[in-house]
């Protein structure tokens, strides 16, 4: 009995129009020649197509007459933002059609925060003429013409205010200023009130996770945390410049960020505030406006040296840096509630919706696009350390004025680092060993 | 330190992602494997031989495609495809014929003698002709004129570099990018070749010549990669296995040859005369003499003692090739051309992406796109395809020189033209100065060039009279003593 087999390939065509037509994989690499080459091939192309379809600029939302100051994206619904201006002006944005919504003269002066409650129906706003107002955001929508409408509440503040930040749990929230209070929505005085020091704090984030914590950074270069239930502050880190802006991250409450007028941004653990645990390096000017993403894997933020850069929580250097041609200096930043999409509030005037992926196509994407998109990203993964795929992942365009500056200050580094090395070898035993840098922006640690 | 232990730890978790992988896709491919294949039972005790042993228990698709086409004019050169056979005869008669769907495609004369045919993208084909190498249409018409590559006699498509080499019978190789028409490198090979064959793992051409010498050659070397001595007399034919790793070659003096490419020894031997060999997907190999051809299973990884089949053409054999993932074996003849069931050569489990041929209209419309995106570079070609994407682990010293280099070449290339400007410092008058300062010291250069090798051939010759009198010198001494003993 002699046993061999052939091959029939009738039964491969199919039968009608409506079938799906059947693809056949083998794995054997016998089949697949040149594979590496291939694949490397598909890589190069990947990453070079990345950067094709890199627009990450969607539209920008215009109306203010003024430089944008604060800004905030609402917790609760995608489509909704709020933001105030230089000019006391505060405007209710509609994301998806570009047009405003709301527009209240609040304030007298300057608004200087502006927040949403955790629900989306409450507005606080924060100004420079010792007023809160609070509104209610149905009650807007009714009167939706009239831009001197009355808040649902005014709080007078007795001394100068910063900026304002809802409590995610209670009807509260906190204002920062000359002293730190906390308060209700049904007391026309703050129910309590938190001072260290004869220096103003400039901005408060209360903590996502316990509302009894409350972040702030003041005017003394510090970085102080306080605690509501105490009534008292309970710790302070000193540092060598004054910080503008806070963030807590919201998957990992312990972690804050801080963005300095040393153009760094510093990650700190509460829990041990005397040494930051990250630096981010990469902004040329002070950092301005700091803002973390609903994931807590990254977060951006806006400078006065008119870029934003998106940094990811435990890297030093940013993965992504926006710059516009008009954009002026960025005040504000905010990611969107489905981390999607950051938006930035300038001293043009204008709110500029950015993707936070750039190549990412925006709206529906069938399957078969996403396993084409995810193949790539796989790709790009497999041969990232490769030198030629690095240099051509790792490249941005950036304005003349940034790359000028940014080479000035490689090279101050440089021959700083040069200097310090020469020294130490010519004077043996003279020199000590530098502080590592972490240690060298901290100045003092108080409890 | 701790970066290190972090990357390591990535690397190992990587290296074990992979492998598991592989094994979990091994598996489900088993599991998956879709049934191409119908099994035959014969009998008989006999071992197969001849095809009419078991034609009548074939099944009747596979009896179908046995073909035995007359044509007229000469002797054929084949190139055979999935789903299409095209055929060049010496007179200039070319036709191209669907042999799965038994319908003709396009036949035309060209009225010139053709040397070789074939199929480039799934839908041309090149013919080499006596003038210049032409390439056509899928219906016959003429497409391109390739002038560059003159009385080409031998022709190889590759088809991941889009790649057309042409070889000379002078032994000039010439490699020609379809998509643009750029001739990427021609250079001289060897003075008398005599077959050229494609390594379809690696994308390396194997030219053999009348010495029996087998020699790589890569777009971007001049030279040849590598060098074998395989026969005594000239190479007849050769065929490399599908993943590279073994050369079959045929010589004149009678033997045909096993060689394991990777240590570059021979595996076996037998001795049989062949002018054509054909290797299949799975190992069966082909060899043609006359009007006989015999055919080997298991040929690279056992002996070739014991032959699989037999077959007899009707007339002389020009040409023979198996067709890929399937089970036939097609010849082109004197007169005819010819297509027979060889069972088990053909690998059955395609994959749909690498074989357009095997794919339907809409999913073929995507490849052709793929395949221009995913073109490789012609300079990736080299023997160990695999090393891509790998690590270089040459040392840090040869690295630099390397890169020195490439500077220093690049900043060759700069020359720094002077920009015109009307006003200010660089006007007319003294742009015109600098120029002639230039062309001043080129001229001292050629000068001092001209005098160095003047000196140069001075020296030369006051050398050559220095030697010349050591060694008059040498013979007065010599003649003087004989002289003396003569006169002694």
């Amino acid at each position: 009995m002699v046993k061999f087999n052939t091959i029939c390939r009738s039964g491969q065509e199919r039968s009608t129009n409506a079938d799906i037509t059947k693809v056949y994989r083998n794995p054997n690499p016998k089949v697949h020649p040149l594979a590496h080459a291939r694949e490397y091939q598909r890589a190069l192309v990947a990453t070079k197509v990345e950067k094709i379809y890199a627009q990450p600029f969607l539209g920008a939302l215009n109306g203010h007459s003024d430089g944008v100051s604060c800004i905030e994206a609402c917790r609760f619904n995608l489509s909704k933002l709020v933001s105030g201006s230089y000019d006391g002006e505060i405007r209710i944005w509609d994301i998806p059609s570009r047009r405003t919504l709301i527009q209240l003269n609040a304030h007298q002066q300057m608004v200087k925060g502006v927040s949403f409650s955790r629900d989306g129906m409450r507005i606080v706003s924060s100004g420079e003429d010792k007023t809160i107002n609070l509104y209610d955001f149905p009650q807007l929508l009714e009167q939706s013409n009239n831009t001197f409408q009355d808040p649902l509440m005014r709080y007078l503040s007795k001394g100068t205010l910063g900026n304002v930040d809802h409590n995610y749990q209670l009807s509260q929230f906190a204002t920062a200023g000359q002293v730190v209070q906390v308060w209700d929505y049904e007391r026309p005085k703050p129910i309590m009130k938190f001072q260290w020091g004869v220096d103003s704090v400039s901005c408060v984030k209360y903590s996502p996770a316990d509302s009894n914590l409350i972040c702030g950074t003041s005017m003394d270069r510090c970085v102080i945390l306080y605690d509501v239930r105490a009534e008292s502050a309970i710790h302070k880190v000193a540092m060598l410049n004054k910080s503008q802006c806070l963030a807590w991250n919201p998957i990992e409450p312990l972690n804050i960020v801080i963005g300095n007028d040393d153009s760094n941004c510093y990650t700190y653990d509460i829990r041990k505030i005397e040494l930051p645990t990250m630096i981010h390096k990469d902004h040329i000017s002070a950092v301005m406006s700091v803002a973390f993403s609903s994931s807590g894997r990254e977060f951006v933020s806006g400078s006065f040296d008119r870029t934003i850069r998106i940094f990811p929580f435990n890297k030093g250097f940013s993965r992504e840096v926006y710059h516009g041609q008009r954009m002026q200096q960025v005040n504000s930043v905010s990611f969107s509630a489905d981390a999607q999409f950051v938006y930035s509030g300038s001293n043009d005037m204008n709110i500029r919706i950015w993707k936070v992926n750039a190549s990412q196509k925006v709206g529906i994407i069938n399957q078969r696009e996403t396993n084409a998109t995810n193949y790539r990203q796989a790709l790009k993964e497999k041969f990232k350390y490769n030198p030629e795929i690095k240099r051509i992942a790792k490249h941005r365009h950036l304005p003349k004025y940034l790359m000028n500056k940014k080479k000035q200050r490689q090279e101050m580094k440089e021959s700083k680092n040069r200097k310090q090395r020469n020294a130490e070898l010519n004077n043996p035993g003279q020199y000590e060993a530098p502080k590592p840098e972490k240690q060298q922006r901290i100045e003092q640690f108080i409890q | 330190m701790a970066k290190d232990k972090i990357l390591s730890a990535k690397l190992k978790q990587q290296e074990f992602k992979t492998k598991s992988t592989q094994l979990k896709t091994q598996k489900i491919a088993q599991l998956l494997e879709p049934q191409f294949q119908q099994s035959v039972e014969i009998d008989d005790e006999r071992p197969l031989l001849k095809i009419s042993n078991f034609k009548d228990y074939l099944p009747e698709e596979n009896v179908q495609n046995i073909i035995n086409l007359k044509l007229k004019q000469g002797p054929y050169k084949l190139s055979v495809t999935p789903q299409t056979t095209y055929l060049a005869g010496e007179s200039g008669h070319i036709a191209t014929f669907n042999w799965r769907h038994k319908q003709l495609e396009c036949e035309f004369d060209v009225k010139e003698k053709c040397y070789d045919i074939v199929s480039i993208a799934q839908r041309n084909f090149a013919v080499a002709q006596k003038s210049c190498i032409y390439i056509y249409d899928p219906k016959g018409v003429e497409v391109h004129k390739i002038r560059e590559c003159k009385q080409a006699t031998k022709l190889e498509y590759l088809p991941y570099h889009f790649l057309l080499a042409a070889l000379n019978q002078n032994g000039q190789l010439t490699y020609q990018d379809i998509t643009q028409g750029k001739i990427i490198s021609t250079y001289r090979t060897t003075p008398s070749p005599l077959c050229l064959k494609q390594n379809h793992n690696n994308a390396i051409l194997g030219i053999g010549d009348q010495m029996g010498v087998v020699r790589m050659y890569a777009p971007n070397t001049g030279t040849s990669l590598t060098s074998m001595l395989c026969h005594k007399g000239g190479l007849m034919s050769m065929t490399f296995s599908r993943d590279g790793n073994h050369l079959i070659t045929s010589g004149s003096e009678g033997t045909i040859k096993v060689w394991d490419l990777r240590t570059q020894k021979l595996q076996s031997q037998i001795g049989v005369n062949a002018t054509n060999l054909a290797l299949s997907d799975k190992g069966v190999l082909a060899a043609g003499r006359g009007t006989d051809i015999v055919m080997w299973k298991n040929c690279l990884i056992g002996d070739l003692k014991t032959p699989y089949l037999r077959y007899k053409a009707s007339s002389m054999i020009c040409d023979i090739d198996f067709i890929k993932h399937e089970d036939y074996l097609s010849m082109s003849t004197f007169d005819s051309y010819e297509q027979t069931v060889v069972p088990e050569s053909g690998e059955p489990f395609f994959d749909t992406y690498e074989q357009p041929d095997l794919q339907n209209k809409k999913q073929r419309l995507e490849t052709n796109v793929k395949q221009l995106i995913e073109k490789l570079p012609p300079e990736s070609i080299s023997l160990q395809s695999y090393r891509i994407g790998t690590i270089d682990r040459t040392s840090k010293i040869i690295i630099e020189k390397e890169q020195k280099k490439q500077i220093e070449e690049q900043a060759s290339k700069k020359i720094k033209k002077q920009k015109k400007k009307m006003r200010g410092r660089n006007k007319i008058g003294k742009r015109e100065k600098l120029k002639e300062l230039e062309r001043d010291q080129k001229q001292q250069v050629k000068w001092q060039e001209m005098l160095s090798d003047a000196l140069r051939v001075k020296r030369a010759e006051k050398e050559k009279k220095k030697i010349e009198t050591k060694i008059l010198d040498r013979l007065e001494q010599m003649s003087s003593k004989e002289f003396i003993r003569v006169v002694s």
